[in-house]
């Protein structure tokens, strides 16, 4: 007779871990990318301000 | 229509979204971090018995996927018909937050499919399938954007690609009445809903963070998308008059 595991804890557990992890990227990514343009348009608006020169375009 | 008239000025979106954008995002994590220690603590169903956990991940998941497509369909709509600036970056922005949810939704519910079917997928459920193909719309969506020579023609080119994609929206949620499936049928406000508040309660806000955050995260992405094609336009200006 085959044996049924019938403990799920670990699935219910691996789902909540996607889930979290996978909506924290998405805000890290986000805030990153908002962080990146910001920092793009102060470049552009500001050219002077930044002394290498080398503006990420 | 004046509140869309309103937005149509990139700097009036940027005056008004700066503080809500941040303002949804944190409600979005606080209500989600609620919604899964709620529905953690929630009791085991008598016929899913702790699998029935998995409920308060996946279906917000699920109807977050649905509902940011919905929200591109709408925002491409506005795009095609008045050619309004903001729509276009709206529908642009919330793309990758759909096609995270739409990921959750996926993996989640495969997980839970094999501790209930005894089978990671099964290509024979119109539910799945059509989910997988929502998944792929909201990528080609994406490589639509990337792939083309101008935003101007990316963005004529991703409304009509979302707005034919829009005709999965009724098949997915359809699919469990229309065809034979293993996927059970909507359990959640129906006529037939007989969930109990200890169920319902961590669904409702964990499903109400997941729109707050969907929210945060799309005008984060916005203002991104903005700052980010003000920029281009500045450094195009001074190479010209260089």
């Amino acid at each position: 007779m085959p044996i049924v595991d019938t403990d799920y804890s670990a699935y219910v557990n691996a789902t909540y871990l996607i889930a979290m992890g996978a909506l924290a990227a998405a805000l890290a990514w986000s805030a990153l990318r908002l962080m990146r343009a910001r920092r793009k348009l102060d470049e552009a608006e500001n050219p002077d301000s930044d002394p290498s020169g080398d503006a990420d375009q | 229509m004046a509140v869309m008239s309103f937005f149509a000025n990139p700097h009036r979106f940027m005056a008004a979204s700066k503080w809500p954008a941040w303002g949804f995002t944190a409600l979005g994590v606080a209500l989600i971090a609620f919604g899964v220690w709620r529905g953690l603590l929630a009791p085991e169903d008598h016929q899913q018995d702790e699998r029935a956990r998995m409920m308060f991940v996946h279906v917000p998941a699920m109807w977050l996927s649905l509902f940011a497509y919905a929200f591109m369909v709408g925002a491409s709509l506005v795009s095609f018909v008045w050619r309004h600036a903001i729509a276009d970056v709206a529908a642009k922005s919330a793309a990758p937050i759909g096609a995270v949810f739409t990921a959750i939704g996926l993996m989640t519910g495969s997980i839970w499919g094999y501790t209930t079917w005894g089978t990671w997928w099964e290509w024979g459920d119109a539910r799945l399938v059509s989910v997988l193909v929502l998944f792929f719309i909201y990528l080609g969506y994406i490589a639509v954007w990337q792939a083309m020579e101008t935003p101007q023609k990316a963005a004529r080119a991703a409304s009509i690609l979302c707005l034919v994609g829009a005709v999965n929206l009724p098949i997915i949620h359809f699919s469990v009445e229309w065809f034979a499936v293993l996927h059970q049928q909507s359990t959640f406000m129906t006529t037939d809903d007989r969930a109990t508040a200890e169920f319902k309660i961590p669904m409702y806000i964990s499903a109400l963070g997941y729109l707050a955050l969907f929210g945060g995260l799309t005008l984060m992405n916005m203002r991104a998308e903005i700052m980010r094609t003000r920029a281009e336009m500045l450094f195009q200006r001074r190479q010209a008059a260089d």
